[in-house]
């Protein structure tokens, strides 16, 4: 086609309009399938750059760890185990399973065993003393508990009695979002206690040992304005911050082994450049030797940091001090125990950073990498489809 | 207008991105300016229209190179750089390069859109940059540019 200069002019110059418009929208909001072509394309390149970039930063700046960095172990898991596990029961097994991820808005649990690991629906699951509620589906690697505080879920309860006669029954009602589960259809006889404590009640089809333990779900509380004829009891039900890395089901039979370890993908990686060259010596590039999506890298013994961005084999990991994981982090104290001096922090977890990674003291400094990694994840919950056990 | 040659250019880049990450590692090596982004201004002149493909090919190359030593993305390092010598070109051909502070409100506004990219890509990542840095980085272009680009001589500034 064939345009005269100044026409010809304005389509280039509205065509790279169009180009750096397209280019800061992909910057602004990524699409990931995109994304990832642009790493595809990367790769290479960064395959040649980064060790020589590595090399002259080494040569500028020989920063090494330092030796005491590392070291913690992590009790964390020890220490919510002892928390989480029931008093023993005669004829009953306590199988204990790993929560893949807590989701805080549905008020569920999904666990990362399922039928393979003798599971099945209605099945009470259980932390410590805390009653937390029933597994509602189970497939064949996966389960998914519903909380006692999910909406319209009902728990039958007993509640201590104001005159200290025999206790009351109640059921207790979930209200999801909304707030903390009510107390419903009280026995008549007698006023409940205020702040006593709300006790799990068996039902005819449970295991008959259960009811010895003494679930609780929390305290009983009276709210509202009872002169306005607006007066209401509810329970305090929170989840324990140990329900969220690991839970227990009694059962009757039981497989081999009765502690379902999760399950993570550990690749070993080593340093390819401590600097990144936008953002500077907040992360640090890695190589790993096999083809995975890690989400976390370990330093020794603690966690270095999280992976940010990954080009083939080569991983940017962002290098954070650790009270910068904010609410991703746990210390003991969050299970009910002594903190140790200096108080150490763990990693959360999720469905794809491991559960108790040891992070370092509260008041350390950014971690500086060393020479080798284990770059690590959590292995992902089979696809839906497969082999439902329900 | 003179082009520079790919033989040269190249290489050149190569040697920026592998300086640069060691140039971050000193101890304010956030606040230094982007060597990518100031080399993308000082090796391309004014296009006028003419030889857009240039500096099209010439961004798509050093944003490759800039996110290869980086975990930014290569999308964000393209819009950045191009984005700043769109500006650069809409902003100088309506001023004279005869005053230092005009020169440096050019390097100032040019260097803005790469440096809000890299901001968001610092918080997506979960970084935490002080502001001040991109602030530095921001003031530093400007400067450079306003003390190393020359006026041109009399009868090219004429024609523009």
């Amino acid at each position: 086609m064939f345009l005269l200069p100044l026409a010809e002019r304005h389509r280039r110059s509205l065509l790279l309009g169009l180009l750096l418009a397209a280019l800061i929208l992909q910057s602004w909001l990524p699409w990931k399938p995109l994304q990832t072509l642009g790493n595809v394309c990367v790769a290479p390149v960064a395959a040649i750059t980064m060790p020589l970039a590595g090399r002259v930063v080494d040569r500028v700046d020989p920063r090494r760890p330092a030796d005491e960095s590392g070291g913690a172990t992590s009790e964390f898991i020890e220490v919510e185990r002892q928390q989480g596990q029931p008093q023993p029961v005669a004829g009953v097994a306590w199988l204990e399973i790993p929560v893949f991820e807590h989701r805080r808005l549905e008020h569920k649990l999904i666990l990362a065993a399922g039928a393979n690991y003798g599971l099945a629906v209605d099945m009470p699951v259980i932390f410590g003393r805390t009653w937390l509620g029933r597994l509602v589906e189970v497939k064949q690697y996966s389960a998914v508990v519903q909380l006692a505080s999910s909406a319209a879920v009902p728990t039958s309860v007993l509640l201590q009695s104001a005159d200290g006669s025999t206790p009351l029954r109640a059921v207790v009602e979930g209200r999801g979002n909304e707030g903390s589960p009510l107390l419903r259809w009280i026995e008549n006889r007698a006023d409940p206690k205020d702040a006593a404590p709300v006790q799990w009640r068996a039902g005819a089809d449970d295991l008959p040992g259960l009811a010895q333990l003494g679930l609780r779900l929390g305290l009983a509380q009276f709210a509202g304005d009872v002169l306005r004829g607006a007066g209401f009891w509810q329970v305090d039900f929170a989840l324990p911050a140990g329900a969220e890395g690991r839970v227990f089901v009694p059962a009757g039979a039981i497989a081999e082994s009765t502690v379902a370890e999760p399950q993570i993908d550990f690749s070993t990686a080593h340093l390819a450049l401590r600097v990144d060259g936008v953002f500077g010596a907040q992360l640090c590039g890695l190589r790993t030797l096999h083809d995975g999506i890690p989400s976390v890298v370990l330093n020794e013994q603690t966690v270095l940091g999280k992976v940010v961005a990954q080009r083939g084999n080569l991983l940017w990991c962002s290098l954070l001090p650790p009270q910068a994981w904010h609410n991703e982090a746990l210390r003991l104290s969050d299970l009910g125990v002594v903190d140790p001096d200096p108080i150490q922090l763990y990693s959360r977890g999720d469905s794809t950073v491991p559960r108790g990674l040891p992070l370092g003291s509260v008041d350390a400094v950014a971690p500086v990498p060393g020479d080798k990694f284990w770059a690590l994840t959590r292995v992902p919950l089979p696809p839906e489809g497969e082999a439902d056990a329900e | 207008m003179k082009y520079p040659r790919w033989r040269i250019l190249i290489p050149v880049a190569i040697l920026i991105t592998i300086l640069t990450p060691a140039l971050r590692s000193l101890p304010a090596g956030l606040a230094i300016p982007d060597p990518w982004l100031l080399f993308t201004l000082m090796a391309l002149p004014l296009f006028h229209g003419d030889r857009i493909g240039y500096g099209v090919r010439f961004v798509a190359l050093l944003g490759m190179l800039r996110a290869s030593v980086s975990a930014a993305s290569v999308f964000s390092c393209w819009a950045g750089l191009g984005a700043a010598l769109i500006v650069r070109e809409r902003v100088q051909r309506r001023f004279t390069d005869e005053h230092f502070m005009l020169r440096f409100g050019i390097g100032l506004l040019s260097s803005l859109p790469p440096t809000l990219l890299d901001a968001l890509d610092a918080q997506r990542l979960g970084l935490q940059i002080p502001w001040n840095s991109f602030a530095w980085r921001i003031l530093w272009v400007g400067l450079i540019w306003a003390t190393l680009k020359r006026p041109g001589p009399s009868h090219s500034r004429r024609q523009v």
